[in-house]
């Protein structure tokens, strides 16, 4: 008898949370999974241009390769920080224009 | 209680098919709600999932024998650790543990991938909820953990004695650890094929996934050779055994794929290699494990009949079907962006390097399987032992010790011949020297020699690495070259944790060199007073003894080790009786450096004698030493970035001001 | 273009030769490692006084048929399929499993004496399912 109450009630509890998010609509993903995602590609973009700067300087990578390599990531790096820019002023945006002027 | 283990098993798989089904129709009808309430479900499968354990483990614990599987598998006569342990010491069990681990790594990849890159995440949900499906399918229905009896026994059987160790202890969960964390890369992947072309598939994502189930594989590996070396009793580490090369497959692929990715990362091709080896690296694991469980391969007269092994091959089939399926339907799209610019390239080493992981993986394959392939193929059954392994991957494994010196020498996209021979010189000769001096010292076997003289090229080309590296630093900053050594791992913690990896890795060959070549055996009947010699030792044999320990009738046959005219002390080799007819062996083991003492006792007669096998194994604590280094390689490789600016990259212009 | 057909050339050489070397190490490890799986039955149906060579055969230790010399070291039972039996002698490391009623698997070759001379003796556990073979080659 307890055993059953109990399992009643475990498997409501899973059901209300489990479909609880289907009555909640979508919001909008939150600006920190994006910074997130953003925050790593970053670093990835940086861990690459050191990898070949070692590479470049233990000889393993000859000039003009390490200059096209670097051009490429330096090109990633570059639009990943704008997009974190672009990020960030979004972010600020809104609250300003919230200010009564 | 059992009800309330079986009603959260079933529970579970209601939750993971929900999971699965309601991730594909989310990501289809792109309403990310419902893609939401599928996590959410499998955050109550792991759950639910906890509490079955819970329920096992209170049974266990409290030693209810009620539940069969206690009875099988705990007594009162057993350690309490060791009840505790007996939850993956059967099938059931295991199996459970699996799913568990299965969801944790789950929860933990929903996480991190919903954070990196949220449009793999329905994908990833309806993947991991599949392969839960499978495995809770099977526990609810097919090897339910909580059958009880109506008469409970007064006592229970308790494990096989020979897993009353902490290496076997230990040994299963971190290979489930490496088996099931290969589920998560393969999700990943899958999940890139599925949500549309995607430059990498995923493949860079899976990456860290794969370093980790690598990681395990390799210490599960190494716990599982430290068992059979000190419990079996046989003298030895690895026998070939089916269920030893279960484990080994997997972790040759994956080895494989750790090399291959950083041609990826660094050139945008293989993506398509990598793909199918994300892919066969899960499928060898539920291969594994289906091996493991089915004894199909124990005999060719299977001793244990069950449907376990149809279920888990056609599991397995299903699986590889829809993944290659997936890989073909996307193949267009993977297409590498570069080629191939010259024969003599990192790439081309790395694609050699793969090529023998590869072909020393199918040779297991084809070993293991042999007895099923032959009888469909001839009729007869043909089994093929240990020379069949030896004589092919000891070769392979030579190519790749070639591969792990010269390989870091060689430059990206064309490497030039000279430079090549430059970088050599070197090592090379530090590598000759060594052969002189063993050479010199007596040891003639030309196989080991030329193990060590390689193994000495590699340590010699990674310490080139090293300095070259310190170089390069202190040619920037002014730095003392200890500073600047730890300041370029930690700055290049993949490269430098891989170096160290690679240093562990020989320390191990040269554990098995030593081992395999240069063992010694004796065996002996010695009356107490007497000794027998072997290698540079000598063993005196003091008497037997008897006593009692958990339940077990031991038997012990004191020893007094000589060095030449040291005194070197005293140990003891134990044989335990068990009253259901088992029997364990505890060896004398003495372990230096240079070699291990190992002493078992084999038998005794009534006037007192014991009968000694005696063996001289050398360098066997190098394997052992190989597997820390290995870890201190692992964790540093595997140590995520500080978020750091490099100098010469464009500033990071401050985000969170009120722009500009 | 030239380029590329000759590097085409190249890695396909290069293929060809690992396949072919990897063909010929299994070829060669076949010849080393491979035994004939058989049954006892079939081992007792052979005409007396023919050997054999190395096989492998699957089994159970027939009750109270163990007999072991502790002096020589010497292992000598009955290894039964159910309806046919064969007399066994080994002489090496017995396996902790080994027992009665146990499953084993030797390998070796028929004698003269129709007796079954093994050179390795692996036992299983009863058990449905165990994480590792315990066994123990010679």
């Amino acid at each position: 008898m307890t055993l059953g109450v109990a399992l009643v009630v475990l498997a409501c509890a899973a059901a209300a949370f489990v479909l609880a998010p289907l009555w909640r609509p979508a919001a909008a993903p939150a600006w920190e999974a994006e910074r997130d995602r953003l925050l790593h590609a970053r670093e990835a973009a940086y861990r690459a241009l050191r990898e070949i700067e070692l590479d470049r300087d233990t000889g393993k990578l000859d000039e003009a390769d390490y200059a096209a390599l670097r051009a490429r990531y330096q090109a990633e790096a570059v639009a990943v920080l704008r997009r974190l820019d672009a990020l960030a002023a979004d972010r600020a945006a809104p609250a300003g224009a919230e200010r009564p002027t | 209680m059992a009800d309330l283990g079986r009603f959260s098993l079933l529970g579970a798989l209601v939750l993971a098919l929900y999971a699965m089904v309601a991730a594909a129709l989310g990501a289809r009808a792109r309403r990310p709600e419902i893609v939401r309430s599928a996590s959410r479900a499998l955050v109550a499968v792991a759950a639910l999932e906890g509490v079955a354990a819970a329920v096992l483990w209170t049974a266990l614990g409290t030693r209810d024998y009620a539940f069969q599987y206690v009875v099988s598998h705990v007594s009162d006569a057993q350690p309490f650790f060791y009840d505790l342990t007996s939850f993956w010491g059967g099938m059931e069990g295991s199996l459970l543990l699996w799913a568990l681990l299965l969801s944790g790594y789950t929860l933990l990849a929903l996480r991190s991938v919903g954070r990196q890159r949220p449009p793999l995440l329905p994908g990833l949900v309806a993947v991991c909820a599949g392969v839960s499906v499978f495995f809770l399918f099977m526990l609810a229905f097919i090897t339910p953990p909580f059958a009880t009896s109506s008469f409970p026994p007064a006592d229970g059987r308790g494990m096989n004695p020979l897993l009353l160790n902490p290496w076997m202890a230990i040994h299963p969960p971190t290979l489930y650890l490496g088996f099931v964390g290969l589920t998560v890369p393969f999700a990943i992947v899958i999940a890139a094929l599925l949500s549309g072309p995607s430059g990498d598939a995923g493949v860079l994502l899976a990456r860290r996934w794969m370093l980790w189930a690598w990681y395990c594989l390799t210490m599960g590996l190494m716990f599982g050779a430290k068992w059979s070396y000190v419990v079996l009793g046989w003298g030895g580490y690895w026998a070939w055994d089916p269920v030893e090369n279960a484990a080994l497959m997997p972790w040759l692929v994956a080895t494989a794929f750790l090399h291959s990715v950083m041609i990826q990362e660094r050139r945008e091709m293989l993506t398509r290699w990598n793909v199918v080896l994300v892919i066969l690296a899960f499928g060898l694991s539920i291969f594994g494990t289906f091996l493991t469980r089915s004894g199909v391969l124990s005999s060719i007269h299977s001793f244990t009949q069950s449907p376990l092994g149809a279920f888990f091959l056609g599991f397995l089939a299903l699986a590889l079907l829809v993944a290659f399926g997936l890989a073909a339907w996307r193949w267009d799209e993977l297409r590498s962006r570069n080629e191939l610019d010259a024969t003599l390239s990192r790439e081309s080493a790395f694609l050699l390097n793969n090529v023998l992981f590869l072909a020393v993986a199918f040779s297991v394959f084809l070993g293991t399987v042999f007895p099923i392939v032959s009888a469909v193929l001839t009729g007869r059954a043909i089994n093929v032992g240990p020379p069949f392994f030896d004589h092919i991957v000891v070769p392979i494994a030579f190519g790749l010790l070639v591969l792990m010196g010269i390989g870091p020498l060689i430059a990206w996209r064309r490497a030039s011949a000279d430079t090549l021979r430059r970088n050599i010189q070197l090592p090379a000769a530090a590598g000759v020297v060594l052969g002189v001096v063993l050479l010199a010292a007596g040891v003639r076997a030309p196989g080991a020699v030329l193990a060590f003289v390689l193994c000495g090229f590699v340590a010699a080309t990674v310490a080139a690495e090293g300095v070259r590296g310190v170089r390069v630093r202190r040619a920037h900053r002014a730095e003392g070259p200890v500073r600047a050594l730890v300041a370029l791992v930690a700055h290049n913690r993949r490269r430098y944790g891989g170096y160290i990896v690679h240093l562990g890795i020989l320390l191990l060959f040269c554990g098995v060199t030593g081992s395999s070549v240069f063992s010694t055996q004796r065996v002996a009947t010695l009356a107490p007073g007497e000794t027998a010699a072997v290698g540079e030792y000598r063993v005196r044999f003091d008497g037997l003894s008897q006593s009692t320990r958990a339940g077990a009738l031991v038997i012990a046959a004191a020893l007094r080790v000589f060095e030449g005219t040291r005194d070197l002390g005293p140990f003891a080799a134990r044989r335990s009786l068990y009253l259901a007819g088992d029997a364990t062996t505890d060896v004398a083991l003495r372990s230096t450096p240079r070699d291990d003492l190992y002493v078992i006792l084999a038998g005794w007669t009534q006037d007192g004698r014991a009968t000694l096998r005696l063996l001289v194994n050398p360098l066997v604590s190098w394997m052992w030493a190989g597997g820390l280094v290995v870890t201190l390689g692992a964790v540093i490789a595997m140590i995520p970035e500080r978020r750091a600016v490099p100098e010469g990259a464009p500033a990071f212009r401050g985000a969170w001001s009120a722009g500009e | 273009m030239k380029h590329g057909v000759r590097r085409t050339v190249v890695f396909v050489t290069g293929a060809v030769a690992i396949v072919l070397s990897l063909a010929y190490l299994v070829y060669g490890g076949i010849q080393q490692g491979a035994t004939y799986w058989v049954t006892v039955g079939e081992l007792e149906q052979r005409a007396p006084g023919t050997a054999t060579d190395r096989v492998r055969l699957g089994g159970t230790v027939a009750p109270g048929t163990i007999r072991w010399d502790a002096a020589h070291r010497h292992l000598r039972f009955v290894v039964t399929d159910g309806q046919h039996a064969l007399p066994v002698t080994y002489a090496g490391v017995v396996p902790d499993i080994f027992a009665e009623g146990r499953q084993v698997v030797v390998e070796g070759s028929l004698d003269r004496s129709g007796t079954f001379d093994a050179t390795t003796l692996l036992a299983k556990c009863p058990t449905k399912y165990n994480p590792a073979d315990p066994k123990t080659p010679q």
